[in-house]
């Protein structure tokens, strides 16, 4: 089971509501990189893994990344606070507007709702953890995108803390990877 | 609700100035009690915190907590926050951009501050373990943290309510809905 703890990882505190901003940044609510995919990825995959290193790292990196979820969902939220629909209209909004209010909800930055094809599982330990490799990566690099569309330090703060976190969970996966190619009878059948 | 000053270097190509972004990395304002003095790099508590120091910890507990976090190549909890990565060897920063520097400015600022960098610095010997479950310094190490991490959450939930729902609480009201959002306020 879980359970919440009434506090953000890492502080967001944004005092400029920027709409555009907020577009870009729902990329990484509900988009293939972002942190909602990562979530479901990792807790689905763990069940499977084939000893307690792969179970506590999935769970809990999975868990991480429900955290992340709220990061992100607070930064949509305080970037489009107090919006008027003529605001939300002016900045591409309106579609979303149309279909969610004020409403988060998790979509790519083009407006395409999330999906469960955006990850896998496919019964072996090493292309899963292959697979995680590569999202932490490809988010750190969405990451990286974002920054190099502001300048607001209060959005640049946060996104530069999410990009580190990409770096250690690719590391944390990589180290498993790698003790798995060493240590796991190939291939599973 | 603004309780922290934030301040993030944007970089040289966007013709910012790091002495007005980071006009004191470390200025830390002292706080009720400090655990992350034992650790490498930290600033030393000031004033009213000595005998509390005194009374917590003794000089091998902190010496042999500054070893652990070296062998590990660990930075201190508060760096490893604002990093978002505890990790000497991993940290990799994007272009000239530094971490955003986090400087409370009240106590309930700097109270779920240290309880944020204690937590974080837990989560990630945590992480660490569940690939390298038999490294003994960093069992000891996460211990120390997850300790230092629980007493300073129950401290900050006794001032200024509850941030897990179990928190335990003598309140005749409901506080786990008196109290604002994560997503409403800054400081959480």
């Amino acid at each position: 089971m879980w359970a919440y703890e009434k506090r953000l990882q890492y502080p967001v505190d944004i005092k400029s509501k920027d709409l555009r901003m907020a577009k870009f940044l729902v990329e990484q609510y509900g988009g293939a990189n972002g942190e909602m995919a990562a979530a479901l990825r990792y807790l689905n995959q763990r069940y499977t893994m084939p000893d307690n290193r792969g179970k506590a790292l999935l769970t809990d990196i999975g868990t991480e990344e429900l955290a992340h979820i709220e990061m992100i969902s607070t930064m949509i939220y305080q970037l489009t606070k107090d919006a008027t629909v003529d605001e939300l209209v002016a900045a591409g909004l309106g579609t979303h507007y149309a279909a969610h209010g004020v409403d988060l909800y998790p979509t790519d930055a083009n407006g395409v709702p999330f999906t469960v094809a955006y990850f896998a599982a496919v019964g072996d330990p090493l292309a899963d953890l292959m697979e995680d490799m590569a999202a932490e990566e490809k988010a750190r690099a969405v990451y990286e995108n974002l920054i190099d569309l502001t300048n607001d330090p209060d959005i640049l703060g946060p996104l530069l803390w999410l990009r580190q976190r990409e770096i250690v969970h690719f590391n944390r996966f990589k180290e498993l990877y790698e003790y798995y190619k060493e240590n796991l009878p190939q291939p599973r059948s | 609700m603004n309780n922290f000053s934030n301040f993030v270097s944007s970089g040289e190509n966007r013709g910012m100035n790091d002495a007005n972004f980071f006009p004191e990395a470390r200025n830390v304002p002292p706080m009720n009690f400090d655990f992350t003095n034992l650790f490498n790099g930290f600033p030393v508590a000031n004033g009213a915190n000595q005998n509390m120091m005194q009374n917590m910890n003794s000089a091998n507990s902190s010496t042999n907590m500054n070893n652990l976090s070296n062998a590990l190549n660990l930075v201190d909890s508060y760096e490893g926050y604002t990093r978002g990565n505890l990790f000497a060897g991993l940290y990799a920063p994007y272009k000239n951009y530094r971490p955003m520097r986090l400087v409370p400015t009240n106590e309930q600022a700097e109270l779920l501050l240290r309880a944020n960098e204690l937590a974080f610095a837990s989560h990630e010997l945590r992480l660490y373990l569940d690939v390298y479950p038999n490294d003994r310094n960093a069992i000891l190490l996460f211990n120390e943290y997850r300790k230092s991490a629980n007493e300073m959450t129950r401290k900050y939930e006794e001032k200024y309510g509850p941030i897990e729902w179990n928190a335990l609480s003598s309140s005749n009201v409901f506080d786990w809905e008196n109290e604002a959002w994560p997503w409403e306020m800054g400081v959480m």
